[in-house]
This record gives structure tokens, sequence and C-alpha cells, in this order.
């Protein structure tokens, strides 16, 4: 049983309300881990919430979640990664500082080699040195992707990603499929959400709310 | 995994420069807002020379204050817009200790500066040399007590709509012991006394400032990122 704990993200009880709005009353979700886990849900059905919750930038009311057996709140923090549907890069820096300073304050490396790396991978390399400001909502969602996509990332246990195919076009989302498998068979676990229908990945479970 | 912190301080204080550095227009602002009122008061009061000698130390002190409030309550704003506090929160470094740094950044990159316009404008009121002296190093310390302040008022007001009427409310009191210990300096120097009991009790606020300041602005942050 501790054995199944340690390796499994699962959601008791939960409730949460955000202002006078209950969104969750008594959720109880088993994840797949590893694997990739996708919530589908209509709007305002709480996928976002359900994953800042996860990620602790919410508190849930009633409940537990255990993330990974109980890791503790900070070793959390540094073990997976929330990509949100707004862009979170700075508009008066460059894509490649952004990513740069976002390595950095992670506590990773960050050398322009592995940035670049990374940027080329999704097609972005010429756009590095723009403004985000700059940038259309396609570059900025891809500057946003390139996190996942640095060594680093692959070692943590889990990816957060709201909407990640949003503004995407057919080789950024194949891209990004690519790296998602990589991740999953790197023994890592995947919570998404999103509206589409086809989905192409193999290992998945999917989560209505 | 290996976290090197050394690389966490490397890029805060990189991203914090860089920023800096592309926001010069806000440093421009407050320098023409200065200037604007140190003309404009000696028209105000009056040709007469005694009157101004008078007032001239404090015209300069309300010019530095009035022109740095603007700016005190949005030290955190631009990075809880853009997610950038979130990544601050996600960071294994304390919160607290980044938002240290931070403050530091903000001194070094805002008030430090204008401490160098201090004695081309009092050389303007005809303000002596030495309560220049004391003037420069009375703001240098005290500038670093108002960004503490700035950093609380600012995470505070995160939250809500209109920060903008609230902050100064709230920086005003508590800015206060800054004023009368910084001012009590200049009038110990004006009429012959020994300054330094005054400069201590200024350098005392400002270090009761840094240890609690970055414990309710870690908190208050926290509490408007999870609301």
């Amino acid at each position: 049983m501790t054995s199944r704990l340690k390796d499994n993200m699962i959601l008791k009880n939960i409730s949460l309300t955000r202002g006078l709005k209950t969104i969750f009353s008594s959720l109880d979700i088993e994840f797949l881990c590893p694997g990739l886990n996708i919530i589908k849900g209509e709007n305002g059905s709480g996928k976002t919430s359900l994953l800042m919750m996860i990620s602790t930038l919410l508190q849930e009311d009633r409940g537990t979640i255990i993330r990974f057996g109980k890791l503790k709140k900070n070793d959390w923090l540094n073990e997976h990664i929330l990509i949100k549907q707004n862009s979170s890069l700075s508009d008066e820096l460059t894509i490649e500082e952004n990513l740069k300073i976002w390595c950095g304050l992670k506590g990773w490396d960050f050398n322009t080699d592995k940035i670049e790396k990374s940027l080329k991978n999704f097609g972005i390399l010429k756009y590095k040195n723009f403004l985000v400001s700059e940038c259309s909502s396609g570059i900025k969602k891809k500057a946003e992707l390139s996190k996942l996509n640095f060594d680093e990332s692959f070692k943590l246990k889990c990816w957060l990603l709201d909407e990640p195919l949003n503004h995407l076009d057919e080789n950024g989302k194949l891209f990004l499929k690519k790296i998602m498998d990589k991740f999953i068979n790197m023994n890592g676990t995947i919570l998404q959400t999103s509206h589409e229908k086809k989905i192409n990945h193999k290992n998945f479970k999917i989560i209505k709310l | 995994m290996k976290i090197n912190f050394k690389n966490i301080l490397i890029a805060l204080i990189e991203k914090e420069f860089k920023s800096y550095l592309r926001s010069i227009n806000n440093f421009m602002n407050m320098i023409v807002f200065m200037i604007a009122i140190i003309i404009l008061f000696p028209l105000t009061v009056g040709p007469s020379e005694e009157k101004l000698t008078l007032v001239s130390n404090a015209i300069v002190w309300i010019a530095l204050i009035v022109s740095i409030i603007p700016t005190l309550d949005k030290i955190y704003i631009s990075d809880f817009k853009n997610g950038w506090l979130e990544q601050y929160y996600y960071s294994p470094l304390l919160l607290e200790i980044i938002i240290l740094i931070k403050c530091f950044v903000f001194w070094f990159f805002l008030i430090i500066p204008l401490t160098i316009f201090i004695p081309i404008f009092s050389i303007l009121l005809n303000i002596p040399f030495l309560i220049i002296f004391w003037n420069i190093i009375i703001f240098a310390i005290g500038g670093l007590g108002f960004c503490l302040i700035g950093s609380i008022c600012s995470s505070l007001t995160l939250g809500t709509k209109s920060n903008n009427l609230i902050s100064p409310l709230l920086i005003l009191p508590l800015a206060i012991p800054i004023f009368i210990f910084g001012n009590g300096v200049v009038e110990a120097v004006k009429s012959n006394y020994d300054p330094l009991p005054n400069l201590y009790l200024l350098i005392t606020v400002c270090l009761i400032l840094l240890i609690i300041s970055p414990l309710i602005s870690a908190y208050s942050i926290k509490i408007a990122l999870t609301k």
C-alpha cells in the first residue's frame, strides 16, 4: 500500500470554493501515474482551479491531496511545473532572457546553448532576441512550453499543463506530443486540461469534471 | 535534483537590473517631478531669502518623498500581473529572501541615484554644505526604510483594484519615524548638537523594518497569489 501511495496522486473528498462559488464538493480522483491525465469539462467547471489547487496556488477547503506519498510542500514545489494558460513571461525582457532567468530561479544551470537548443526544437530560435511584448500569442506559448524541454524538466515528477494546445500550430502540437511522450516514458505524470476531442497518446486517462 | 542557489541569486539580480534599465522612464518621471516641485516652491514663497532658508531643507525632503511615493507601491504590481511573483513562489529560495533582494535592488537603482541629485537641488536652494552632506546620508539610509515600507504596502494592496488610493495612506503613517529622526539629525546639525543619537534611531527604525518587512510582504504576497 505504501509503495502504491508513493507513486500516486490522489484527491480524496476535496471541496473548493472561490468567493461565494462552490467549485467542487466531495471530489475523488485517482490520477494515472505515470501517464497522461486529460481533464475535461465545460467552461467554468473548475479545470484550471483543479490544477492550481494541486499546484498549491489555491487552498482546498476540505479533503486531502496525496502528492506522491505526501511530499513536503517545498519538495513538491521543486518537483513540478505549472504552465498556465496566460503567458507568464515578462514583457520587458526578451524570450531568451525570460527563459534564462526562469531556469536560474529554479536553481538550474542557465547557459545560452541550452536555451537556444530548446527554442530551436520549437522552431522559434529566430525570435530569441525579441521582446515578449513584440511577439504573437503563438510564439509566446511556444516560448512558455520551451520550459518543458530542458533536461532538468524531464527529471521532475509532474507537469501541470493548462490548455497547452491553445494558439499552437501543427508543428508545435507535434513537438509538444513528442516531449510529453518522452516525459511519460521517463516515469513522469502529466495533468493536462484540454477541449480537444482527438487524443494521440497511448497511455492516458480521461477525467471528467 | 541539484539546486544551485548562486544561480537563483544571479538570475534574480539580472532580472531586476534589466527591468529597471528598460523602464528608465519611471526614474526620469521622478526626477522631472522633483525638479518641478523645487522650482515651483521658491516662486510661491516669494523672493525673501530668509523665508527660503527656513523652509529649504523641508522642500528638498518633500520633493524627494512625493516623487518616490508613486513608485513605491509598484514594486510588485508588474511582477504580479505577468506571473513572475508565482515563479518566485515556486523558487527553492525563500520568498522572504527574494523580497529582501528586490528591496535592495529597488534602493540601489532608484534611491541611490536620487541621492546624487540632492546636492544639485540643495545648491539651488542655498542650503549649507554640511547639511547637504547629512541630507545625503539620511536619505540613503532612510531610503532603504522607505523601500521596505513600500514593499509592505505594495504587497498588501496586490489583490485590490484601486491600490493607487490606498498605498499612500498606508505608506505615510509608517514613514513618520523616518521623517522625525531624519529631520532630528538636520535640526541637531543646524543648532550645533550631536546628530548621532538621531542617526542611530533612524538606523534602528530601518533595521526593525529590515526584519519585519520581508515577513509581512511574503505573507501578504502568498495570500494574494493563493486567494
